[in-house]
């Protein structure tokens, strides 16, 4: 029993440092190769936490060889277009100028309902309004409206609006967040200003957030 | 660019261990097969007596060193059959040694690269 437990631990931290040495793409919509990899992890992974008669360095092995081939490929697509289109693919156009291509629909075996649910996940129900609708490698749809039915924003009706940082947050359940004054471009005497302004103390601040224009939200802690 | 350089680390450190292993393994399995090959030249209880105590010291350095590489059920069938040599005497002991020397070849084949071991 202890055994496993051991090495259900170390199996689980290898597992942990091995998808952050693959980095933040593997968290994400996952490419061919990555899933293979994803799969294999999770099927070598559990072998020896399952049988004590295999050593573990028969886990350790192959889950470390495979996330370096993985990193060296990927290393290599970024380099070779011709690699990344082999082993990725490249993205195919379903819809152009509002007109579905027949061809490119059953040479990527995408059904009617796929692409139905890809569209009305993104708000759309009506293939007329789309200009461009593309299948990425990660299988997602990628969509442009034509200009007639793309919502209104500021910019169309000549409006223009400084400071769109979005908010960041400052402190977090009294602890202010490291880097978070430089990236709105303040700094600790401003911090310390605002929260005299306002009566409290860092301690007792649960979130505060300041947008790019200055302005700032604070929650307090509730006893 | 450092990651990169993290995984061409690992890899490299995997397949030296991998042929390190290899080598260990070859050198506790020649010191295996050297000490069952002396107890089958032992005519005399005596001297079989001394062969089996360094077959026994020579095993039991194998199978540490090969439990990492090798089934733990694999190894611990020939350690019970290591144990029971010494009741064994005349051609039923020569036939265990020769079996066990064959299994113990078997083991290093088994992590040998050959290609139809790959296949």
């Amino acid at each position: 029993m202890l055994i496993v437990f051991i090495r259900a631990v170390m199996l689980y931290i290898v597992i942990i440092f091995c998808v952050r040495l693959m980095g933040k793409r593997q968290l994400g919509e996952l490419q061919p190769s990555e899933l293979v990899v994803t799969i294999m992890l999770s099927n070598i992974a559990t072998l020896p936490i399952e049988d004590v008669n295999i050593p573990l360095a028969m886990g350790l092995i192959p889950i470390l060889t495979i996330v370096c081939l993985d990193v060296f490929f990927s290393y290599v697509t970024m380099r070779s277009g011709s690699l990344r289109r082999l082993l990725c693919g490249s993205p195919k156009v379903l819809i152009s100028d509002g007109k579905l291509d027949q061809n490119a629909m059953r040479r990527l075996r995408f059904t009617v309902d796929d692409l139905f649910e890809a569209l009305r996940a993104q708000q759309i129900f009506d293939i007329s309004e789309v200009q461009l609708a593309m299948v990425e490698t990660t299988g997602q749809v990628s969509v442009y409206l034509k200009k007639e039915f793309q919502p209104l924003t500021l910019g169309d009706i000549g409006m223009k609006q400084s400071g769109g940082d979005p908010p960041v947050v400052m402190i977090e359940d009294g602890v202010p967040v490291k880097g978070a004054l430089r990236r709105v471009g303040r700094d600790g005497k401003w911090l310390k200003s605002v929260l005299r302004r306002e009566g409290v103390t860092a301690e007792n601040v649960f979130i505060m957030t300041c947008d790019g224009s200055g302005k700032t939200t604070i929650l307090k802690k509730e006893n | 660019m450092r990651r990169l350089i993290l995984c061409a680390a690992i890899f490299l450190s995997v397949a030296a261990g991998s042929g390190v292993s290899l080598t260990v393994l070859k050198s506790s399995t020649d010191d295996v097969i050297g000490s069952i090959e002396l107890m089958q030249s032992a005519h005399d209880a005596e001297s079989r007596s001394k062969a089996l105590e360094v077959l026994e010291e020579k095993w039991a350095d194998y199978y540490s060193k090969s439990s990492f590489i090798t089934r733990e059920q694999t190894l611990e069938e020939l350690s019970a059959d290591v144990k029971r040599l010494k009741l064994l005497t005349g051609a039923e002991l020569d036939g265990e040694l020769t079996a066990l020397k064959e299994r113990v070849c078997l083991i290093y084949d088994g992590q040998f690269p050959h290609i139809s071991g790959i296949l």
